[in-house]
C-alpha cells in the first residue's frame, strides 16, 4: 500500500515544465546565475557548457536545492525548494559521486523509492523496474562501496526514475562511463525523453550532448549564451579541422590491438600509449564526432575492456569566447 | 512509517562507522577503566566507592562521555551529510524535511543514550564491585543522562543545522560555555545546562560549599561534581531541560526545513 503521494502541480498543457524567470543566484560575492530566462519543453534538453559555467547553479535551483537570489525558477509551475508536489514528480541525478557506501544498490533504491512515497508491493516493483531499466539487476546486491565508476552512475540512475518523473535531471551523466555503458545511457535518456517527459542533461562536452539531442541551452559564466539547435556550433567546430582534438581512454584491457584496430578509423590520426600506465590509451582525432561513432563498434566488435573514457574538449571554451565575443 | 524505520536504519549504520564506534567505546569504557585502576591501586585502603563513583560519573560521564558524544553525533546529523555529500539524495525527495531530521535525530539521541547510561553502569560496577553494585544509587544519575542526551542532542542538532563548522561551534560550547559559565559569580550559572543536570542528579558530594571549594582544590574531578549553590529544584531543573529540549529541537527541524544545504565549493 502506497503512501499518499501529494496532488501533482496543476500544469496547463501548454505551460513548460520548466520556467526559469529572470534568475540570479549569488553566493556572498560571487554570481552563480546572471539574469537567465529560459523554458523547457517535453523532449530532451543539454545544458551544455564549460566548467564554471553555471551548469551546476542551474541544476541546483531546477531541483529545488537552491533558491535564487532574484527571479522566479520554476518546475510544473511552482517552486520545487522544499515542495513536496514538484518533488514527487521531479527525477534527479547528480553529478557528485558519493553514497552511503555501505548499502548495497537495491538497499540504496528501495530508501529513495521509500522517501518518495511508496511501499509494500508497488516499492518492490519500482525498485526492480527501475534496476533493471539500468540494467544492475544482476550486480544491485553488491555494496555501493564496491561498485565501479559506471555501476554508480547507473545505481543514481535508477534512483532518479524510479517515481517516473515528469521531469528528470541528470548532472553530468556520462562521466565515467565506458563506450558500451555510454551507448545505454544515451538510449535510455533518450526512451525517457520519447515519453513525453522533460529530460534535461548537463555536459561540458559537445560531441557527447550532440549524439542525444538537437536542443541545447548554452551556457557561459553564469549567462544563457544561446539556446536551439547545436548546429551552429557544430559549424563553428567543424570550420576549425586544424586543432586536433585528444580522448582519453582509461583501464583498456588489451591496448595494443585495441590501437591497431583505432587506427583503421578513419578519423583517427594518432594513438599514443603510456609506460607508467599501460591500461591508458590517448587518441588523437580531427573529427571526434565520427570517432565517437566509431569507437563503441570497435570497441564491441574486438571484446575489448574499456573502463571510462574522457574527453577534456577545451576547444568547447574556445568556441564559446568566439561565440561570446560576437554577441 | 516505514520510510522513517528505513531512514532510521542509515542513520544506525552511519553512526556505528569505525570512527565514531571507537569513539564511543573508549567513552564508554573510560571512566569504568578509571574507577576500576582506582579500586585497584587503592586496595581497600580510603577508598569509598560512593565518594568514586561520584566524582568519576559527574567529572567524566556527565562533563566529559556526554557532551563530546552529544557534539560528535547531534551536530553530525546534518554534517555528516553535508560532509559525505549524500544530503541531496535526502532533499530531492518528496518526504517533509522535518521529517528526515527528526527520523536521524532519534537515532543519534538513543545511541548517545545508551552509550552515556551503559558508560554509568559499568562505573557503579568497577567501582562497587559485582557484590556492592546494589548499593550504588544509579538511578537518578541514569535519569539525569537520559534528559542530558535529550537537551544537549537538541542543542547540537541546533547547531548543526544552523552553523558552518559545527563541531568546532559545539567543542567551543562544551569546553568554554558549558565548562566555565556555571563558575561565573551571581546566576550565569543557569545559562548552562549542565547546571540542571547538576541539580537533576544531586548528592551531597560536599556538606557545604566550603567543604567543597575546599575538596575542589585537592581533586579536580570534585570541582565539577559540587553541587551549584542555586535554589532550584529537581522538578524545575527537569522542566528547563525539556524546555531547552523542545525549543532546540522545534529550531531545528525549522532550520532544516528552509535552509540551502549546498557547501559554497559546489558553486561554479
Amino acid at each position: 500500500m502506497a503512501r499518499e503521494i501529494p496532488h501533482p502541480p496543476s500544469r496547463s498543457p501548454d505551460a513548460p515544465f520548466l520556467s526559469f524567470q529572470r534568475v540570479s543566484r549569488w553566493y556572498g560575492q560571487v554570481i552563480g546565475l546572471n539574469d537567465v530566462s529560459c523554458d523547457v519543453g517535453p523532449g530532451l534538453t543539454a545544458l551544455l557548457g564549460p566548467n564554471g559555467a553555471g551548469k551546476s547553479t542551474f541544476i541546483k535551483l531546477a531541483t529545488g536545492q537552491i533558491r535564487p537570489t532574484t527571479g522566479r525558477a520554476l518546475v510544473l509551475g511552482e517552486s520545487p525548494f522544499a515542495n513536496a508536489r514538484v518533488l514527487s514528480r521531479l527525477g534527479y541525478c547528480p553529478e557528485i559521486d558519493n553514497f552511503y557506501e555501505d548499502m548495497t544498490g537495491r538497499e540504496f533504491v528501495t530508501q529513495l523509492a521509500s522517501m518518495s512515497g511508496f511501499a509494500g508491493a508497488e516499492l518492490k516493483r519500482r525498485v526492480e523496474s527501475s534496476i533493471e531499466r539500468v540494467g544492475m539487476t544482476d550486480r544491485c546486491d553488491r555494496k555501493l562501496g564496491g561498485y565501479s565508476k559506471g555501476m554508480r552512475q547507473r545505481i543514481k540512475v535508477a534512483q532518479a526514475i524510479l517515481h517516473d518523473p515528469q521531469v528528470l535531471v541528470l548532472d553530468e551523466p556520462l562521466n565515467g562511463l565506458d563506450p558500451v555503458g555510454r551507448r545505454d545511457m544515451t538510449d535510455l535518456m533518450s526512451a525517457l525523453a520519447r515519453e513525453g517527459r522533460c529530460v534535461l542533461v548537463s555536459s561540458h562536452i559537445l560531441y557527447e550532448v550532440e549524439q542525444l539531442t538537437d536542443s541545447i541551452l548554452l551556457m557561459q559564466r553564469g549567462r544563457l549564451l544561446a539556446r536551439g539547435s547545436v548546429r551552429d556550433i557544430r559549424d563553428l567546430m567543424d570550420r576549425d579541422t586544424h586543432t586536433p582534438r585528444h580522448i582519453v581512454l582509461r583501464g583498456v584491457d588489451h591496448p595494443r590491438p585495441l590501437a591497431a584496430d583505432l587506427l583503421t578509423v578513419p578519423s583517427v590520426t594518432g594513438v599514443r600509449f603510456f609506460p607508467e600506465d599501460p591500461g591508458r590509451l590517448e587518441v588523437e582525432t580531427r573529427d571526434p564526432r565520427a570517432f565517437f561513432g566509431a569507437l563503441a563498434e570497435v570497441v564491441l566488435a574486438g571484446d575489448y575492456a574499456v573502463e571510462s573514457m574522457e574527453s577534456p574538449d577545451d576547444h568547447l571554451e574556445s568556441i564559446l569566447r568566439n561565440l561570446l565575443a560576437r554577441k | 512509517m516505514m520510510t522513517d524505520l528505513l531512514l532510521m536504519r542509515t542513520a544506525l549504520r552511519e553512526s556505528l562507522r569505525p570512527r565514531r564506534l571507537l569513539i564511543a567505546t573508549l567513552l564508554t569504557l573510560l571512566p569504568a577503566g578509571i574507577g576500576l585502576t582506582w579500586r585497584l591501586l587503592a586496595g581497600g585502603k580510603d577508598f569509598d566507592p560512593g565518594d568514586v563513583y561520584d566524582s568519576l560519573v559527574v567529572g567524566l560521564v556527565f562533563s566529559f562521555s556526554l557532551t563530546i558524544l552529544s557534539v560528535v553525533y547531534g551536530t553530525g546529523v546534518v554534517a555528516q551529510e553535508l560532509e559525505q555529500r549524500t544530503i541531496v539524495y535526502l532533499l530531492t525527495r518528496p518526504l517533509p524535511r522535518w521529517r528526515i531530521l527528526l527520523a536521524k535525530f532519534l537515532v543519534s539521541l538513543a545511541v548517545v543514550a545508551a552509550v552515556a547510561v551503559l558508560s554509568a553502569l559499568l562505573l557503579a560496577l568497577a567501582v562497587f564491585g559485582p557484590s556492592g553494585f546494589t548499593q550504588a544509587e544509579v538511578g537518578q544519575d541514569l535519569r539525569a543522562l537520559l534528559v542530558g542526551a535529550l537537551a544537549y542532542g537538541s542543542v547540537f542538532l541546533l547547531v548543526g543545522a544552523a552553523l558552518p563548522r559545527p563541531l568546532t561551534w559545539g567543542l567551543l560550547l562544551v569546553f568554554g560555555w558549558e565548562t566555565w559559565v556555571p563558575k561565573l559569580p551571581g546566576s550565569f550559572t543557569r545559562l548552562s545546562v549542565m547546571t540542571y543536570l547538576r541539580v537533576l542528579a544531586a548528592r551531597e558530594v560536599a556538606p557545604d560549599a566550603e567543604t567543597a571549594a575546599a575538596q575542589a582544590g585537592d581533586n579536580i574531578l570534585l570541582a565539577f561534581a559540587r553541587p551549584p549553590d542555586l535554589e532550584i529544584s529537581s522538578q524545575s531543573a527537569l522542566m528547563i531541560l525539556l524546555t531547552v529540549s523542545a525549543v532546540a529541537l522545534l529550531a531545528s527541524l525549522l532550520v532544516f526545513s528552509n535552509r540551502q544545504y549546498v557547501p559554497r565549493e559546489d558553486a561554479e
